[in-house]
C-alpha cells in the first residue's frame, strides 16, 4: 500500500520566498525608474493613435529605415560611455548567450567604455565577462566548479550576444539584415520615438531540434529597437522569440544610459589567481583525431570507467579535476548515433552512463573539434 | 503591471508560506532537480501575482497554482525530455544528504511507474505522493472525476500485474 508514497518530501528552500518578494519589489522599484512606462493609459491611447505603421515593402520606406540606422550609427560613434540594464530569460551560471526556457527573467548589466579598444563588462549575478582592453576574462561557478577562463580576443566570452549589446553592432547588423537578409521589418512611429521591428528565421539546421530556441539566433525571432527621435539614440530594445505558438519575452532592456560616468577601474577589475587561457586549445591527440564524434565519446567514456584520462586528457581540457573524478568509475549504458543541431560547430552524442555510486544519467554529449589539432573535446553535456 | 501596495505582497507571502511545500514538493517529483523545482515554482508564484487582475476570478488557489504547476513541467519535459530527470549535480559532494534521500525517492517512484501510460502514471503521483483528492486532481487535469478514477484503477491494476506493488488500493 505504501511503496509509491515517498519516505521523504522536500521542503522548499528558505530563498524560494524571498527570491519572489525580492523580484516583485525590484521590479516595482524598477518601473518607478522608468517613467516612459508611466503613461497613463489615456496617453497610451493617444500615442497607439498616432502610431504610422509603415512595412518597407518599397524601396523609399527602405530607404528610410536605412537613413535612420545610418543617423544612429552616426550618434552612437561619438558616444563616450554606456550602461545597459537588461532582462534575459535565463539562470545565473549559463552561458550569456543561452537562453533557458526553465529560467527566469535574470538581470544583467552591460558597461562599456568606447575607447580604442572599447572596453566593457557583461555582468549577471553567477556570472561576469570583461574586456580590459587586451584579454577578455570570464569567470562564474558551473555546476560545482568555479571557472576562471581568458583569451586575447575581443567577445569571445560573449558569442553572438555582442551584437545585441553594442548600439552600433546593432545598427550595423541590422543595416546589412535589411539590405540582404529575407528578414521582415517594419518602422512605427510616435511624436517622440521610432520603432524598428524586424523579424527572423532561427538560423543554422534543424533536423534534430535540440538546440531550437536555445539562443536568440536559434530562434524565430522579433527584435524591436526603440530610438529617441530627437537623439537617434537607441532608448529600448526587446526581444521576443516564437514558441508554443506564440512570441515571449526573453530579452528586455530596463535601461540604457549614455555618458554616463564609469569607474574604469571597477570596470576591469577581476579576481586574482590563475586564469586558464583558451587560445592555446588542445594538444595533439591521434586517437582523437580522425574519429568520428561517436568513437571519440566511446573512448572518453571508456577512460573515465577506467579512472585513467591520459589516453584522452586533451578532450577534457575545459574540465577541472574534481568534476572528472566524479565520472570515475562509470558504466556506458547506451551510446547514439551523433547529431548536429543549429548552429552549434561542433556534434552531439547520445548517451546513459552509470555513475559508480549506482545513479543513471542521460544526457547529449557535445563535442568540437574546431580547434588547429582537429582533436574531439568536450565542450558541454556532461 | 507591479503597481502594488504592501498589502498585496503580504497576502502574497501568505499565500507562499501556505502552499510553497506543497507545490515544491510537486514540482520536484515532476523534474527532479532542486534548482529547477526552485525556479519553477518562482516563476508561477511571480506569473500569479503579476496576473492580479485574473486572478481575483479564481476560486480555488490551491488547485489553480497546483495547475499552474503541473503545466510548466510538463513545458520543461516536453523541452527537455527524460534527460534532466537525473540532474548532474547530484553527483556532487555539495548536495545535501536530504535532498540526496529525495532524488533517491524521485527516482525509486519514477522507477516503479514507469510503464504505466504517462496519464495513469500522473494519477498515481497525484494521489500518493501529493496526496491530492481525485476532485482535486480532476481540476488540475482538466478532466472529469471518472476519467481520474479509471485511470487510477487501470494504473493500480498494472502495477499488481507486474508485481510493483501488492495490497490493497481503495478509491
Amino acid at each position: 500500500m505504501n511503496e509509491m508514497i515517498p519516505k521523504i518530501k522536500p521542503s522548499a528552500p528558505l530563498s524560494l520566498k524571498k527570491n519572489v518578494i525580492n523580484k516583485i519589489k525590484m521590479e516595482r522599484k524598477e518601473m518607478k525608474k522608468v517613467t516612459l512606462k508611466k503613461l497613463s493609459a489615456v496617453a497610451a491611447i493617444f500615442i497607439a493613435l498616432m502610431m504610422l505603421p509603415v512595412v518597407f515593402s518599397t524601396n523609399s520606406e527602405a530607404k528610410a529605415a536605412m537613413r535612420l540606422l545610418g543617423e544612429s550609427i552616426d550618434k552612437s560613434d561619438n558616444l563616450k560611455t554606456m550602461v545597459i540594464k537588461f532582462l534575459m530569460l535565463t539562470t545565473p551560471n549559463e552561458n550569456f548567450i543561452s537562453i533557458r526556457e526553465d529560467g527566469s527573467m535574470t538581470e544583467h548589466t552591460f558597461t562599456v567604455s568606447f575607447d580604442n579598444p572599447n572596453k566593457w563588462r557583461l555582468e549577471k549575478s553567477g556570472r561576469t565577462a570583461m574586456f580590459d582592453g587586451v584579454n577578455s576574462y570570464m569567470w562564474g561557478n558551473v555546476n560545482t566548479h568555479t571557472i576562471k577562463v581568458m583569451s586575447n580576443e575581443h567577445y569571445v566570452f560573449l558569442e553572438d550576444f555582442e551584437q545585441f549589446l553594442e548600439p552600433q553592432k546593432i545598427l550595423r547588423n541590422e543595416q546589412q539584415l535589411a539590405k540582404n537578409d529575407g528578414s521582415e521589418i517594419t518602422m512605427t512611429e510616435t511624436k517622440n520615438q521610432i520603432m524598428l521591428t524586424v523579424t527572423s528565421k532561427a538560423k543554422g539546421d534543424f533536423t534534430n531540434d535540440y538546440s531550437k530556441n536555445s539562443s536568440i539566433v536559434e530562434s524565430d525571432n522579433k527584435r524591436i529597437y526603440t530610438f529617441d527621435k530627437e537623439t537617434k539614440l537607441l532608448q529600448a530594445l526587446t526581444i521576443q522569440i516564437f514558441y508554443n505558438n506564440k512570441y515571449h519575452t526573453v530579452l528586455e532592456t530596463t535601461s540604457i544610459l549614455y555618458d554616463v560616468p564609469i569607474d574604469m577601474n571597477k570596470l576591469v577589475e577581476r579576481p586574482e589567481g590563475e586564469w586558464m587561457s583558451i587560445d592555446k586549445g588542445p594538444s595533439k591527440n591521434a586517437a582523437l583525431t580522425g574519429v568520428t564524434s561517436k568513437e571519440a565519446a566511446k573512448l572518453i567514456f571508456t577512460a573515465l570507467a577506467n579512472k585513467n584520462i591520459k589516453p584522452v586528457k586533451e578532450a577534457l581540457t575545459y574540465y577541472d579535476e574534481k568534476t572528472i573524478k566524479e565520472y570515475y568509475g562509470l558504466e556506458l549504458l547506451e551510446i547514439g548515433d551523433s547529431f548536429k543541431s543549429g548552429l552549434y560547430p561542433g556534434e552531439f552524442v547520445p548517451y546513459k552512463i552509470k555513475f559508480a555510486n549506482g545513479k543513471t544519467y542521460k544526457g547529449n554529449l557535445a563535442l568540437r573539434n574546431d580547434n588547429q589539432n582537429k582533436i574531439w573535446v568536450v565542450d558541454g553535456g556532461f | 503591471m507591479f503597481n502594488v501596495t504592501q498589502n498585496k505582497i503580504n497576502e502574497l507571502e501568505s499565500i507562499i508560506e501556505e502552499y510553497q511545500n506543497q507545490l515544491f514538493s510537486f514540482a520536484f517529483f515532476r523534474v527532479g532537480s532542486y534548482d529547477t523545482a526552485q525556479d519553477i515554482v518562482q516563476d508561477v508564484f511571480l506569473k500569479f501575482f503579476q496576473n492580479k487582475k485574473a486572478v481575483k476570478s479564481i476560486k480555488n488557489v490551491k488547485t489553480y497554482l497546483f495547475k499552474s504547476i503541473s503545466n510548466a513541467c510538463v513545458d520543461y519535459q516536453r523541452k527537455y525530455g527524460k534527460i534532466k530527470i537525473i540532474d548532474i549535480e547530484y553527483v556532487s559532494d555539495k548536495i545535501a544528504d536530504d535532498e540526496k534521500k529525495c532524488i533517491d525517492e524521485f527516482i525509486r517512484i519514477e522507477d516503479l511507474l514507469n510503464e504505466l501510460p504517462c496519464e495513469q502514471a500522473e494519477v498515481l503521483k497525484l494521489k500518493f505522493v501529493d496526496g491530492l483528492s481525485f476532485t482535486e486532481s480532476a481540476e488540475i487535469l482538466n478532466v472529469s472525476v471518472n476519467t481520474i478514477k479509471s485511470r487510477y484503477r487501470y494504473g493500480i491494476d498494472k502495477l499488481k500485474q507486474i508485481d510493483k506493488i501488492k495490497g490493497e488500493y481503495y478509491e
